[in-house]
């Protein structure tokens, strides 16, 4: 349930491109929902910024497919919250995705490639 | 999954508490960062949760991701469900109540109409069993065969796998070889391969072979039902090797047959089963052992081999059969005889029955008014909903403008409405299955004839699976196609309008009333269907039973026995007759006594044809139905039946030459308007008349009060055979019979212990008795009717009351301009009344059919009954006006100001 993006510096973002993007952050070690909200934000320049109405229920619905794991935990700031961490499967799953989404850019840019070049 | 689910739901509060802690962390996280960045308190706060958003939604769109919301909002809707239907009791009862009655009612029927016509034997392969049937020349089919013809069409390899024999007869079981008689079992007498053809096995011990049936009177063994182990042995396993006696012979019990299979005389169930070669020992009063009897013979059809095929490879045996036991060579004439005789298979997968056909009509009856009832119910189910559903408009809507989807509110509907169906499709099993007892009952206690024929049916009632179903299914089908009605409507309809216009005026909208209106009329004209039906029966049944019976009714007690079951030859049976004869006689406070083979009132419906007489100077002469009854002396003075010419039969009849008294039709039938006194008749078969008449009785009603059969009686020791059937003791007494009947009884135990008392009744009683069908299916009529109206009444009730709210704006009006609140009134019930007429317009001329239908079984009345025609209307009018009276005169608490005021 995304809201509808306003801003032109905001663009949509596809179900399966932020599980992917979710996963692929977790890569590099557990976090909880704001900090991987604060990741993508940061690592997209701005440019994605996640709502949590789409967050949640992806972080929830990875969970159960068995790709997350999670645990409660302290923040930094001595907050308890839920970390979410990358189970083996989901590393397997990860990779596989990552492999189409390279695959998809390349097509996209084939056809988008300037007319006469060969 | 099963497994998750309830796992789920347990952990489910802690999932939710979970959920929100995490949510309640982001936000404390963002909050903590902001101030970090510098900014202010509040504003860090303000504009996290700005950033956040909404926390229930986002709540919701988690917990969606569970995957197990929908078990949770199946819950919630039960649960909102369950407490709408609360806060409306009325409307809640009369649905489940009405839905209830429907289903328990079809219910009941219908397993009584497949206990009684239509279940197939308890045995594997039903639908290849037939029973060989006698063929007569008149288009009846008697069943019997004698038994050496059995023996002849026992092997018969190309058209059936197996023939058997059995005969049921109803015999006195003793407590010991010499003791008192315990009861009446039914025995049947079957051949060896009774069992194996019927492939019935025993649930315990072994069933009976061909070896308990190699020679006369040497196999007292016996095998009992599953129902009368349960009655007699208590269900107790060492049933086995038990003795029970019967006519005097000790049979020891080696098995019990298979539950449910109790022979395949439908509504005759056997209780014990013995080899066909005792049948001397269970019958000694027939001299001559198993050739000497008649047996029913069954089969089971090969496969591959059709009926016409068998029934023609049968008759050839059958024909041969019948030459071998004449003895082999016949004159042209017994040869002509002889081929005509026949014999035709019927298919006996459901059974063999007499009573079937007597049935038919009574339960086709009641089967119409349990249809028509459950159409009442369904209409009246209808409006309700329809009603109510008009009510929750507003309410729809507003839930829909707070932001409810219309398949949430659909399937919320939905939910309530199969609660609903739920609700009374239970109470309506519960019902079936607390009235089939009751039906079970009625059915068992027909009247007792003189053991020719027996009106009685024991029927094995089990409630079907089936009928229930379908029941549910259907009122589930009523209830949610209109309770989805205003869901629907819901959607069509923009919310403002339904916000705003909480009630439109009546023109308006009068196309939503167009439905209600139609089913009120269908309603109405149900109902006044069944109203004509039972008061039709109601008054049918009074003419019963205000029927002259021609004999005098007071102080007349009425004990029948039955003899014969023990056992006892005709010589001991004419002795006994006169020994009981004495002693009733004797006792004090008894005017009189007699004895007669069948009685007053005993419910037997066939007799003789009036064509096996011959009367001197005439031929026979077809056409009348005749009863004989063997009475002694005293039977006209006792039982009060007036001699209108000659004289009745008196104790010097008993040696003499034949006589017999004759009734008036007998009289009328033969002899119109000449004296029959002195002319003489005898059976057609034989030589001349030996038979003198020497009075004429008035007409009796010897079996129900529609009896119009003729009779004549003559003294039993004229011929003593027939004191064989059950007996009929009349005892008139000085004071009342029922202080009378404990002597009478106990002077009956002291001349024989072992005599088998059936029944002890005054004449009300028996008739009570008699007319037991045409009472149950009267008050059963009665039933269906009150039903249809009590809800007819409500629907009209519910429809006037709503329409009434709904026009509130209009009668201010009106009552501004000048009306009176009894103008008002005036006006509502004779729009009212104008509906009920409608419905009154289309149901008499279905109910003027259902006269028609109903007139072979009604008595005393004409075929377009003008009483019942009148009344039935004019009393749905009445009732129907009351019913739309009391909303009405709420009208008159309207305040003209109120009102206009209103919406």
């Amino acid at each position: 349930m995304a809201k509808q993006e306003s801003s032109n510096n905001r663009i949509e973002l596809l179900h399966g491109t932020l599980d992917m993007m979710i996963l692929r952050i977790l890569q590099w070690g557990p976090r909880h929902g704001h900090g991987i909200a604060q990741t993508i934000r940061a690592n997209s320049e701005e440019l994605l910024q996640v709502e949590t109405g789409s967050l949640y229920p992806a972080l929830h619905r990875l969970e159960k497919q068995g790709w997350l794991s999670s645990e409660w935990g302290l923040s930094p700031n001595n907050q308890r919250a839920k970390f979410y961490r990358l189970t083996a499967n989901g590393k397997k799953h990860l990779i596989a995705e990552q492999s189409r989404w390279d695959s998809l850019v390349r097509a996209i840019a084939g056809v988008m490639k300037p007319m006469g070049a060969a | 999954m099963l497994r998750r689910i309830f796992g789920s739901l347990f952990r489910r509060s802690q999932a939710d508490r979970d959920l929100d802690e995490e949510l309640q962390a982001h936000l404390a996280i963002d909050t903590q960062q902001r101030l970090e960045d510098g900014q202010r308190p509040e504003a860090a706060r303000a504009a996290a949760r700005r950033d956040f958003g909404n926390v229930l939604l986002v709540q919701e769109a988690t917990r969606n991701a569970w995957g197990w919301t929908w078990i949770e909002r199946l819950m919630q809707d039960v649960q909102y469900g369950a407490r709408m239907l609360a806060r409306n009791p009325g409307f809640t009862t009369a649905a489940v109540v009405s839905l209830a009655l429907g289903i328990g009612a079809n219910g009941a029927l219908f397993s009584v109409v497949d206990a009684a016509l239509l279940r197939h034997l308890p045995v594997q392969d039903a639908d290849q069993l037939v029973v060989f049937k006698r063929l007569e020349a008149d288009g009846r089919t008697p069943p019997d065969l004698p038994y050496p013809v059995f023996e002849r069409l026992r092997n018969q390899p190309d058209a059936f796998t197996a023939v058997t024999a059995n005969w049921p007869i109803e015999r006195s079981e003793t407590a010991s070889t010499s003791g008192v008689d315990v009861g009446s079992v039914r025995v049947g007498m079957a051949a060896g391969n009774y069992f194996s053809t019927l492939q019935v096995p025993a649930a315990m011990g072994r069933t009976l072979t061909d070896d308990d049936n190699r020679s006369p009177g040497g196999h007292p063994v016996a095998v009992i039902s599953h129902a009368y182990w349960q009655r007699r042995f208590g269900a107790r396993g060492d049933a086995v090797g038990r003795t029970v006696h019967i006519a005097g012979t000790a049979f020891t019990v080696v098995g019990v047959a298979q539950r449910q299979f109790a022979g395949e005389w439908v509504g005759r169930p056997i209780d014990i089963w013995v080899p066909f070669m005792m049948a001397s020992q269970v019958m000694p009063e027939v001299p001559g052992g198993p050739p000497r009897f008649p047996a029913l013979l069954t089969a089971r059809l090969k496969k591959g081999v059709a009926l016409a095929q068998a029934q023609a490879a049968a008759q050839l045996r059958y024909q041969n059969a019948l030459r071998d036991a004449a003895g082999g060579s016949l004159t042209a004439e017994q040869e002509r005889g002889l081929a005509q005789r026949r014999i035709t298979l019927e298919p006996a997968a459901t059974g063999y029955s007499v009573q079937r056909a007597a049935l038919a009509q009574p339960l086709q009856i009641l089967a119409l008014m349990a249809a028509l009832g459950l159409l009442a119910v369904c209409a009246s189910l209808a409006n309700l909903l329809l009603a109510r559903s008009e009510a929750r408009e507003r309410e729809l809507a507003v839930r829909q403008a707070l932001g409810a989807g219309r398949t949430r509110l659909v399937r919320q509907l939905l939910t309530e409405g199969a609660l609903l169906a739920a609700l009374g499709g239970l109470l309506g099993v519960g019902l079936v299955y607390w009235s089939t007892g009751s039906l079970a009952a009625w059915f068992a206690a027909g009247p007792l004839a003189s053991g020719v024929e027996d009106h009685s049916l024991l029927l094995d009632i089990q409630v079907d699976s089936r009928v229930i179903v379908c029941g549910l299914l259907l009122s589930a089908l009523v209830v949610l196609l209109f309770a989805l009605a205003p869901a629907l409507r819901v959607s069509r309809t923009s919310m403002t309008v339904a916000l705003r216009e909480r009630g439109a005026s009546a023109t308006g909208k009068a196309g939503r009333f167009g439905l209600a209106r139609i089913l009120v009329i269908a309603q109405v004209a149900l109902t006044l269907v069944l109203m004509m039906g039972a008061g039709l029966m109601l008054r049918s049944l009074r003419n019963l039973q205000a029927q002259d019976v021609g004999f005098e009714r007071e102080r007349l007690l009425l004990v029948w026995a039955a003899p014969a079951r023990a056992g006892r030859s005709v010589p001991e049976l004419a002795g006994l007759a006169q020994r009981v004869h004495e002693r009733v006689s004797a006792l004090p406070g008894v005017t009189s006594a007699s004895i007669s083979s069948g009685g007053v009132l005993d419910g037997s419906v066939n007799g003789g044809r009036s064509e096996t007489l011959k009367f001197e100077g005439q031929e026979p002469k077809p056409g009348l139905v005749m009863n004989s009854l063997a009475v002694s002396p005293d039977f006209f003075a006792t039982v009060g039946m007036p001699i209108i010419r000659g004289r009745g039969i008196e104790p010097r009849d008993a040696g003499t030459a034949p006589v017999a008294v004759i009734s008036e039709t007998v009289a009328r039938f033969f002899f119109a308007g000449q004296d029959p006194v002195g002319k003489r008749f005898g059976p057609t078969g034989e030589q001349g008349y030996p038979i003198e008449i020497i009075g004429v009785a008035k007409d009796a009603k010897l079996g129900t009060p529609r009896d119009q059969r003729g009779a004549w009686y003559f003294p039993y020791q004229q011929n003593p055979r027939f004191l064989r059937l059950n007996w009929c003791i009349a005892v008139r007494t000085s004071g009342s019979p029922t202080a009378a009947s404990a002597s009478v009884l106990q002077a009956l135990r002291e001349v024989d212990s072992s005599l088998a008392i059936l029944r002890v009744n005054t004449i009300e009683e028996q008739l009570g008795h008699v007319l037991s069908r045409e009472r149950l299916i009267a008050q059963l009529a009665a039933f269906f009717c009150l039903l249809a109206v009590l809800l007819t009444c409500v629907a009209l009730y519910a429809l006037v009351s709503l329409r009434v709210a709904r026009r509130t704006n209009e009668i201010g009006i009106r009552l501004a301009l000048g009306a009176t609140a009894s103008d008002v009134v005036r006006m509502v019930v004779g729009e009212s009344l104008l509906l009920v007429s409608a419905g009154i317009a289309v149901g008499v001329p279905s109910a003027v059919a259902l006269t028609r239908w109903l007139s072979t079984w009604l008595f005393g009345l004409e075929r377009a009954d003008a009483w019942t025609l009148i009344a039935a209307p004019s009393l749905m009018l009445v009732v129907a006006g009351m019913a739309a009276l009391l909303p009405a005169l709420k009208t008159r608490r309207i305040d003209p100001m109120t009102a206009l005021r209103a919406d």
